[in-house]
C-alpha cells in the first residue's frame, strides 16, 4: 500500500495534505466508533475532531507493527473511553450481584441485524452497560483490560457485560430483531 | 470458563453489525482543526506562568 506509506510519511512530517487525506479515508469509520460509545452524534463529532488533532500531533507514536487503521481504531476507542470517564463517574458502579450469579443464557442472533439496529440499541443502554459491551463484545478487550481502563473491578465489568447483553437482547427481541433468548422463543 | 469461551454468537453479531457503523462528519476538518489548535494554544498560554524578569 504505497499511497498509505506516503501518507504516513507525510503525517510524520506534519504535512497537512497528508493529514487531510488520512482524515478523509478514516473519519467516517472513526466517527462510527465515537458514536457507539457516546450515543450522541454531535458529541461524537466534537470528540472526533479533537482526537484527530491529537493523533496528528503525536503521530510519531504510530509504529508499523499494526495497520494504520487498527491503530487509529484503538486510539479512537481510548479517546472515547476517556471522554466517557470525564463526563460520567463510572467508578461508582457497584454491582451487588456477581456476574457468576447471573443467569447466562444463550442468545440466538439474527444474522440480518443491521448497523442501525445496533446503534439505536446501544444508545438506549445505561452508560456502564454500553461502555463495557462496546469494549468487550465489539472491540475485543478482556475484562481485566476493561477493569484497568474504567477503574472498576473485573467482577463489575463481567456483571455489567452480562446485564447489558440481557438488556440488549430484550430490546432487540421487543423489536422483533432476534429470534430467541434462552429457551424462550420470540417472534420475528 | 475462559473469556474466549464466553464470547458467543451474540458478541459476534454485535461485532459484525457494528463494523458497518459509519457516519459522515459534517464539519470541515481543515477549518475545525485550525480552530482547535488555536484554542489549545491560547489555553496553554494562559495557564503558563508569566515570565517575571527582575
Amino acid at each position: 500500500m504505497t499511497l498509505e506509506k506516503d501518507l504516513i510519511k507525510g503525517c510524520l512530517n506534519q504535512d497537512f495534505q497528508s493529514q487531510q487525506a488520512i482524515y478523509d479515508i478514516y473519519a467516517s469509520k472513526m466517527l462510527g466508533i465515537c458514536y457507539r460509545y457516546l450515543g450522541n452524534i454531535n458529541e461524537a463529532e466534537f470528540l472526533l475532531q479533537r482526537a484527530f488533532v491529537k493523533i496528528f500531533t503525536e503521530f510519531h507514536r504510530y509504529t508499523t507493527e499494526i495497520s494504520l487503521e487498527k491503530w487509529l481504531c484503538q486510539t479512537m476507542v481510548t479517546f472515547a473511553v476517556d471522554y466517557v470517564k470525564q463526563k460520567n463517574d463510572l467508578t461508582h458502579i457497584v454491582d451487588k450481584s456477581q456476574a457468576e450469579d447471573l443467569s447466562y443464557e444463550p442468545i440466538e442472533a439474527d444474522a440480518n441485524l443491521n448497523a442501525k439496529d445496533i446503534i439505536e440499541t446501544l444508545k438506549s443502554l445505561p452508560i456502564g452497560f454500553r461502555t463495557v459491551l462496546n469494549l468487550y463484545s465489539i472491540d475485543g478487550y478482556s475484562h481485566k483490560e476493561i477493569s484497568l481502563m474504567l477503574q472498576i473491578s473485573e467482577s463489575v465489568s463481567r456483571s455489567q457485560y452480562v446485564r447489558g447483553r440481557m438488556l440488549i437482547a430484550r430490546i432487540l427481541s421487543a423489536k422483533g430483531r432476534i429470534q430467541s433468548i434462552g429457551n424462550e422463543t420470540v417472534k420475528i | 470458563m475462559s473469556e474466549e469461551l464466553e464470547r458467543d454468537l451474540f458478541d459476534e453479531m454485535l461485532k459484525k453489525s457494528s463494523d458497518n457503523i459509519v457516519a459522515s462528519p459534517k464539519k470541515n476538518w481543515s477549518k475545525e482543526s485550525e480552530e482547535i489548535k488555536e484554542t489549545e494554544k491560547q489555553s496553554t498560554e494562559t495557564t503558563q506562568p508569566k515570565n517575571t524578569e527582575k
